[in-house]
């Protein structure tokens, strides 16, 4: 271009149009920055990626095989030919306690020469804290930037088999003390992969001195080869090395692998000898045991059933003695009735003999006293006579008569006498009998009186005897029966023990079957040699980086669309702002080419500085922020820029040939004119009617404004097409940002609140006996805390996905109505309720999505038990964490062919806060055959940690939406004003105020930001479904909705941005001056 | 202070970078209600400035300007515009039609926000374009986009009809039609109507002609006997 004078137009053009050229600058920056940022951050991501891996030394191949790896495979592995560094390397699963919560650790060796040039130290650590272990009982554990364990640097850390081997059978020490938190390129992700202890999930791991590990053979060798650190592993380049050395080694070491195969095999065997011998004593023991306690029950029985015998005869004989004895008192009782009854008649009679005999005697004693008084008589006529005979004057005569009557009187008186007598002796014996009669009868009445209280005697003793009699029985009977009762406890404890010791004897016998046909099914070594492609971390960054990827190609085009649309109608507009000027350089006869450089020069400048700018700053801002944002889900060093400059190149040149494009468009149709045509102000773009003029009702409501507003809207098609489809893009990048939050923000409140409606879960030993659960879930539900709690089977097993064993778990509740207490097993988007029957099995949406599964489709899984069988597909839940399978027990069994035994409690609790869960932890991390306890609040508030640390990618998708809106909202409103400047300018003189003035402008643009921002909702919807879908994690299924709020923000806020350009515009719009009106059309 | 209209020692300085240009330096004149006022002189002379000034859309440097008894050269911005929104009717040389109203939406524009507007049919049918009131301004001729742009100024109801060359861009015989229209306007009326204009021989017309010439005031005359549109020449 020598033509200098046009050369100078275009530099002066672009000073005095500087917002036209920043406007162009800017949406090509925009463009840009999207375009080869996005694009750039896949080869950010897999190139820091590989230089973490050559920094740290991952393994390019590992070796293992099921019977390990001996020293000789090492030795032999150095002299292959292309193998750069070689380690032997132990590592097993142990699981750690704390704070009630078990962890499952991967368990790795390292060596304690740990330089970072020991070429043999490979998969090394990358210190974060702490420094590496120096001495044998350090160990250095997983930073976990998740889900923090709360170990230091410090502490003591205490593995445990979580089998019932012991640890200490495979490791020196089981304590180590924390010297540092490191991460390793083995392991990028948080997904470690699946463990047969525990949870079956790997939580951390840690590496400790290999002079720790007892066992005889490494688990796994890996080897680095030579060559290839300075490739890109994520290149084709660099298999091609790894290819032929990892064919060597496969071939070197299947032939080792063979040979020791036979050794251990005829060991093992011995060793299941050793152990049925050993059975057998137990077996033996264990009869006899039993036995003896059993005669020793039956010999109590015995003796219990003689007493009893004993107790009853002497009841009934002491019963028969009683009998007598109170028949004899009976006897004597009657006696003694007939004896008084004798003794009344005998009382009776003696009264009346009485009265006789005392009427005798009263009649003798009147016949004595007659006597005695005629007796008197005579002895006074005795007196008389004697008197008289005494006398002396008496003659013997008169002496005569006188004695002879005194002979007389004496006669007489013995007569008298002689009379007497008999009757005072017949008075003497009456009075004799009576008295006699009287003795007599007292005598029987006392006689009686004493067999009276004999009686009563004979009867209080008989009463006395048999009360005791009964009182000695009755304890006796209590002695028997306290007897029988103890023997029943004996019988039911015996009984217990009897089913424990067989529960134990089985379970032994069927470890030993199990061994055996373990054993004798040991098939062939197999031998693994394992490159890059087989690596879970490798492989799934990979995936991770591949998938940004598909979404750079849909997410700046978007950008791109935009930013033609911009240039094509700035441009458009910077044309017919110089037509004037283009008819004049084509009258001074300029080609059309030289005139068209101009607006392409301007055009070009503005899109490379643009471009330019963008690349620089996307390519440094967008792999930063999107490596960061998977950086959530992988622990990486800080991000490796790399210029690249082919991909910069392409996206500047791009941007720049659409807008060149563009301008060239632009100028065409005024450039095929005639000068004298162009010199002429351009005729005003026609008036038009609208499809809605058509439509009376609307049209006679609006005034002109909104008449205006809408005539330039579909007038404008450039305009309308490069307002929508910008404007929708802003709202549909907030829209998605808003949307990811919403859909991972309530993953955790549907997972652990609405499907698991548990709050703890607690696992039982493997262990465990029957009755053991039973008295474990007794004691759950007897806890304060506890609301309900139920138990049920709970198995982790696998399944295979491309190769490896991925985690699943299989839950058989027993009681299928109660679980549903527990699980909510429903359908994501009807949320219709699914019941478990006996003819299939329920699987959870995420895996059955990935593994294609529909109802009515098998899926082999495996039981955890290494039984594998397919099972039948008969539902598809709801579920975002982890994949399941629910089946019946009935389902369990006809698939597996054993029957369900419960694992697992799950409790409700009353409340949830971290003291009551930590008191009823400690409580029941008590009791014995508790292998782990889970409280699932705590897993809710870490993964709302995660997900709250996504919402900066929202800020970024804020930022760019309002970028764009911005660039879009102010291209439009300075194409408007500038082509409307007499338009204002007049309506200005016509009075308008400036409120007024700035409506009249802006409804268009509000109107048509609100079109947009419509759109923008459906575009939205799908760049969200891309997003969620794209970004997904193998085990977490993210949720698809928006909330109805996140589309307010997302429309708000557009509008937002739109108010804020229309205030920066305001300035502008109120400093057109009216002069302009009087000014010429150009 | 009689006058509808006063010019006192108007002066107008334009500041352009290190340059000041005085447009106007120092102008007086006066012109009274109903009177048909031609402003006439070369371009460049200050007569554009005085009708900015005038019509509101510019503010002075010095001096003091009263229409209908109010100092406007007082006026702040927002003043300004109510000025301009009442009392002015402003006539363009390109007509400044809305491209996207028709006629009569064109004429609604200006009435919806004064406070008396005349019929905006009646005005249409004034002009003459009762049977193009549903057009668009493209599909009209210059002399018929006048039209509208006086219908759209008459509509308002203003004190003050400001014409800056209404037949500037029209055709001898169109803008005869125009400038009749003009006259008619302020005769039926009685508004005041200031026309500007580099053709002499417009003045002829008018009540009182001012002639300008570098920022001055050359002359004033008043015209006992101005003609008819139709007898003008030019």
């Amino acid at each position: 271009m020598t033509k200098k004078a046009l050369l100078k137009d275009t530099f002066r053009e672009m000073r005095k149009s500087l917002g036209r050229f920043i406007s162009i600058f800017m949406i090509v920056g925009i463009g840009v920055a999207f375009f080869a940022g996005v694009k750039a951050s896949v080869p950010d991501m897999k190139g820091s990626a590989d230089k973490y891996f050559d920094d740290y030394n991952l393994m390019d191949i590992k070796v293992m095989s099921t019977i390990g790896m001996s020293k000789e495979d090492v030795q032999a592995l150095t002299k292959v030919n292309g193998v750069n560094g070689v380690y032997g390397s132990y590592s097993m699963d142990v699981v750690n306690m704390r704070h009630n919560q078990m962890r499952v650790f991967k368990l790795m060796s390292m060596p304690l020469d740990s330089a970072a040039n020991n070429k043999n130290y490979i998969n090394q650590a990358r210190v974060i804290e702490g420094r590496l272990p120096k001495k044998n009982d350090e160990c250095v554990i997983e930073k976990d930037a998740i889900r923090q364990s709360g170990m230091n640097i410090g502490d003591k850390i205490t593995f445990a088999s979580g089998t019932e081997d012991a640890l200490r059978d495979r490791l020196k020490r089981t304590t180590y003390t924390i010297v540092g938190k490191v991460n390793t390129p083995y392991y990028l992700s948080y997904e470690k992969g699946s463990s047969s202890i525990g949870s079956g999930e790997i939580n951390n791991y840690a590496f400790i001195p290999e002079e720790n590990f007892k066992g005889e053979y490494f688990t796994e060798i890996y080897l680095t080869l030579d060559n290839v650190k300075q490739l890109n592993s994520y290149d084709d380049a660099y298999f091609d090395i790894v290819k032929p050395v990892k064919k060597e080694v496969t071939s070197l070491v299947e032939t080792k692998v063979a040979d020791r195969f036979q050794d251990i095999r005829d060991k093992a065997l011995r060793k299941i000898a050793d152990g049925r011998k050993e059975y057998r004593k137990q077996k033996q023991k264990y009869d006899n045991e039993i036995a003896k306690a059993q005669q020793k029950l039956a010999d109590a029985q015995t003796s219990l059933q003689d007493g009893q015998q004993e107790l009853n005869h002497k009841k009934q004989t002491t019963a028969i003695t009683f009998q007598e004895k109170e028949a004899e008192l009976n006897t004597n009782a009657n006696k003694l009735k007939q004896a008084r009854q004798e003794y009344e008649k005998g009382k009776a009679e003696f009264a009346k003999q009485k009265k006789t005999v005392q009427q005798q005697l009263a009649l003798l004693d009147k016949n004595i006293a007659q006597l005695q008084a005629q007796l008197q008589q005579l002895k006074q006529q005795k007196a008389a006579l004697d008197a008289q005979l005494a006398a002396p004057d008496l003659s013997e005569d008169e002496k005569q008569i006188l004695s002879v009557k005194q002979q007389e009187i004496i006669a007489g008186m013995q007569k008298l006498q002689m009379t007497l007598q008999p009757l005072q002796t017949q008075k003497q014996s009456a009075q004799t009998q009576l008295a006699q009669g009287e003795k007599k009868l007292t005598q029987s009445k006392q006689q009686i009186a004493l067999g009276e209280q004999q009686l009563k005697q004979g009867k209080i003793q008989l009463a006395e005897a048999k009360k005791t009699a009964e009182r000695e029985f009755a304890s006796a009977q209590q002695t028997i029966n306290h007897g029988k009762k103890e023997l029943a406890n004996g019988q039911r404890e015996l009984n217990v023990q009897k089913k424990d010791g067989a529960d134990k004897l089985k379970k032994a016998k069927e470890k030993l079957d199990q061994s055996e046909q373990d054993i004798n099914d040991l098939k062939e070594p197999k031998t693994y040699v394992l490159d890059r492609h087989s690596h879970y971390s490798y492989m799934d960054y990979g995936s991770a980086a591949d998938r940004m990827g598909a979404i750079s190609k849909v997410f700046p085009l978007f950008f791109f669309l935009v930013a033609a649309l911009v240039c094509l109608t700035t441009m458009t507009r910077m044309v017919d702002e110089q037509r004037q000027e283009i008819g004049t350089l084509k009258a001074l006869g300029y080609t059309k080419a030289h005139i068209a450089m101009k607006y392409i020069i301007y055009a070009s400048i503005a899109s490379v500085c643009g471009g330019i700018f963008g690349a620089v700053i996307g390519m440094i801002i967008f792999p930063t922020v999107i490596y960061n944002a998977w950086g959530i889900m992988y622990n990486m060093p800080s991000v490796q820029l790399q210029a690249q400059i082919p991909l910069a190149a392409t996206a500047i040149l791009l941007a720049s040939l659409i807008t060149v494009a563009a301008a060239i468009m632009a100028c065409y149709k005024e450039l095929i004119e005639v000068p004298s045509q162009l010199m002429r102000p351009k005729a005003p773009k026609n008036g038009k009617k609208i499809l809605m003029e058509r439509i009376p009702f609307i049209w006679k409501h609006f005034n002109f404004i909104h008449k205006v507003t809408a005539r330039n809207i579909f007038r404008y098609k450039k305009r309308f097409f490069m307002t929508v489809i910008g404007i929708s893009g802003c709202t549909a990048l907030l829209l998605a940002g808003f949307g990811i939050q919403d859909s991972i923000g309530e993953i955790a409140v549907k997972q652990y609140q609405e499907i698991y409606a548990f709050d703890m879960s607690m696992e039982f030993d493997s262990d465990i006996t029957a009755s053991q659960k039973e008295k474990l879930l007794k004691k759950v539900q007897s806890q304060d805390a506890v609301k309900e709690a139920s138990s049920m089977a709970v198995y982790h097993g696998f399944y295979a996905d491309s190769g490896e064993d991925k985690g699943i778990d299989l839950y058989v509740p027993s009681d299928v109505q109660q679980f549903r207490d527990y699980i909510m097993l429903r359908t994501r988007k009807s949320h219709e309720l699914l019941t478990l029957h006996d003819d299939g099995a329920i699987i959870t949406e995420k895996l059955a999505k990935m593994k294609h599964l529909s109802i009515g489709d098998t899926f082999a899984v495996d039981n955890g038990d290494g039984v594998k069988r397919k099972v039948k597909i008969s539902g598809i839940c709801e579920n975002y964490v982890g994949h399941a399978l629910y089946m019946t027990p009935s389902y369990y069994k006809k698939i597996y062919h054993r029957s369900a035994s419960d694992t697992t409690v799950f409790a409700k609790l009353k409340t949830t806060t971290s003291e009551v869960e930590n008191a009823l932890g400690n409580t029941l991390m008590k009791e014995d055959n508790v292998s782990s306890l889970t409280f699932y609040s705590g897993i809710a508030a870490s993964f709302e940690d995660t997900i709250s640390s996504l919402s900066f990618v929202v800020v970024v998708l804020i930022i760019s939406a309002g970028l764009l809106a911005f660039v879009v909202l102010y291209n439009l409103t300075n194409v408007n004003i500038s082509e409307r400047l007499r338009e204002i300018a007049t309506i200005k003189v016509l009075g308008f105020y400036d409120n007024e003035v700035s409506a009249y402008v802006y409804r268009e643009n509000i109107v048509l930001t609100f079109i947009g921002s419509i759109a923008g909702i459906f575009v939205g919807i799908g760049l969200h479904a891309l997003i969620m879908s794209l970004a997904e994690l193998e085990n977490v299924m993210f949720g698809r909705n928006i909330y109805l709020v996140s589309f307010g923000y997302a429309v708000a806020i557009t509008m937002l941005f739109a108010i804020m350009v229309n205030l920066v515009m305001y300035r502008k719009l109120k400093k057109i001056p009216m002069v302009e009106s009087l000014k010429s059309i150009e | 202070m009689s006058a509808y209209i006063e010019f006192q020692n108007v002066k107008k300085i334009y500041q352009m970078g290190e340059v000041q240009i005085e447009a106007l330096s120092g102008v007086d004149f006066s012109i009274e209600k109903g009177e048909f006022v031609v402003i006439a002189g070369a371009s460049g002379a200050g007569k554009s400035t005085i009708l900015n000034i005038l019509g509101g859309m510019d503010s002075v440097s010095s001096g003091t300007i009263y229409v209908d008894g109010k100092e406007i050269s007082a006026y702040n911005a927002k003043q300004l515009t109510t000025y301009r929104r009442y009392d002015i009717g402003f006539v363009f040389q390109f007509y400044n039609l809305v491209q996207n109203l028709t006629v009569k939406e064109n004429v609604e524009l200006a009435t919806q926000i004064c406070k008396e507007p005349l019929d905006i049919d009646e005005t249409i049918e004034a002009v003459g374009l009762k049977e193009r009131s549903q057009n668009f301004p493209a599909q009209l001729s210059g002399g018929e986009q006048q039209r509208v742009a006086i219908a759209r100024a008459i509509a308002k109801n203003p004190k003050l009809l400001l014409c800056d060359e209404p037949t500037g861009a029209l055709d001898y015989n169109t803008g005869k039609q125009i400038l009749k229209l003009l006259q008619d306007t302020c005769r039926q009326r009685g508004v005041s109507v200031i026309v500007i204009t580099h053709n002499l021989a417009l003045t002829a017309m008018g009540d009182k002609v001012i002639k300008v010439r570098n920022g001055k005031i050359e002359s004033v005359t008043i015209n006992e006997h101005p003609l008819p549109v139709e007898r003008i020449e030019y």
